[in-house]
């Protein structure tokens, strides 16, 4: 087994489930996966010395892979996708949701209304426990844009105020 | 005092402040209901975040993507077929195989002893003991649950936690339902490193031939 292929092999799990929280759905994280490391395999299928950082890069080649792949979806019903209307892109599969979030479950239908550019920050930060500065490096943003993006999902999920009151006298 | 806003709360709950930036904002705070639900409204966030995605690492890893991780084993008998490998050498090779397999076997015998990394082939062990190493990482009390592998779950429990002679943390951890080729898994010792990982530094098992799988 080649050194990538064990590499990824060790990544696999935290991958798998950043694919998961990417797409909200388990049967097109997984699919998102395979696409990812078959790039890879494929781009260093004539040998492979090493990546200085193998775990960003194969964050930052997962979320291009989502993104090319939305493209290619929205592409068929002729919806021209660039940086401008990427923030209101919606998913696959949103669905609207009225933002008062309690459980497990409404927690993600909720995180599958926010733009993907909103969601990938979110994701690595309180997902993947990465900090500002990683999650710069990842998504080759500035840090002042990954805490700008990470500040507007969190107040697009924030509680209701009576949520909150009513957490606290618990 | 440097302002307090909604950017450093958030700081707060990422940590990515200072000690003396997290005292600040901790005492804010504390007089601050505005901001003290702000924050656990982060935390929670957070919190519900985590759960619901890290229920995904109970699952079996997809197996045409680990197919994919596996390296491909040369077919000889197809060599053969198309006499890409000469008939003389090959059977050479298969009597000097025989030989060592059957030294190999007696030697077993007598000295009772196996090689632990004999026992499961490198994917296998990356797999659990990633899995099992990730775990570690997330919660350091009391560990019970239940990883799968191979379609099967491995149930494991934590046996104690100590200290060892170089001051690393570590832990036993005892597994039921944990069987590779002919042996089964009893129990494994953790260590934590410097640098925050976990390395498996002992496995201990019983070699029973009616196990095979």
């Amino acid at each position: 087994m080649s050194n990538l292929k064990k590499e990824l092999m060790f990544l696999m799990p935290k991958l798998r489930r950043y694919c998961y929280g990417l797409t909200g759905n388990k049967d097109h994280g997984d699919d998102l996966l395979h696409n990812s490391i078959v790039k890879i395999l494929e781009k260093f299928k004539f040998g492979f010395s090493s990546i200085d950082n193998l775990n960003a890069y194969m964050y930052r080649l997962i979320s291009n892979t989502w993104k090319d792949e939305l493209r290619k979806k929205y592409r068929n019903v002729e919806v021209q996708v660039d940086d401008m209307i990427y923030n209101n892109l919606p998913d696959l599969e949103t669905n609207n949701y009225d933002g008062n979030i309690d459980t497990l479950s409404e927690i993600k239908e909720s995180i599958r209304t926010l733009s993907l550019k909103l969601r990938e920050v979110l994701i690595l930060v309180a997902l993947e426990n990465k900090s500002y500065k990683e999650t710069s490096e990842i998504l080759n943003i500035p840090i002042g844009t990954v805490m700008s993006r990470l500040n507007e999902a969190r107040k697009k999920l924030s509680l209701k105020r009576n949520d909150l009151k009513s957490m606290e006298i618990n | 005092m440097s302002k307090i806003d909604d950017t450093k709360l958030q700081m707060y709950v990422d940590n990515e402040l200072s000690y003396d930036e997290r005292i600040e904002v901790e005492n804010y705070i504390k007089n601050n209901q505005e901001a003290r639900l702000l924050v656990e409204s982060y935390k929670k966030i957070n919190h519900l975040i985590s759960s619901t995605y890290n229920q995904i690492k109970s699952d079996d890893l997809p197996k045409r993507t680990l197919n994919l991780l596996m390296d491909e084993k040369p077919n000889f008998l197809k060599q053969l077929m198309r006499y890409e490998v000469k008939l003389f050498p090959a059977l050479g090779s298969v009597a000097a195989l025989a030989i060592v397999v059957v030294m190999g076997l007696n030697f077993f015998k007598v000295e009772n002893q196996v090689n632990p990394s004999t026992l499961m082939s490198e994917n296998n062990r990356h797999v659990v003991l990633n899995q099992l190493q990730d775990i570690l990482k997330d919660s350091e009390d009391n560990l019970s649950g239940i990883v799968a592998f191979n379609n099967k779950n491995i149930e494991y429990e934590e046996v104690k936690s100590y200290f060892d002679a170089r001051g690393r943390l570590c832990k036993d951890i005892k597994f039921k339902n944990f069987v590779i080729k002919d042996a089964k898994i009893n129990e494994a010792t953790f260590v934590k490193l410097n640098s925050g990982e976990w390395k498996v530094t002992k496995l201990e098992f019983i070699k029973d031939s009616s196990l095979g799988i």
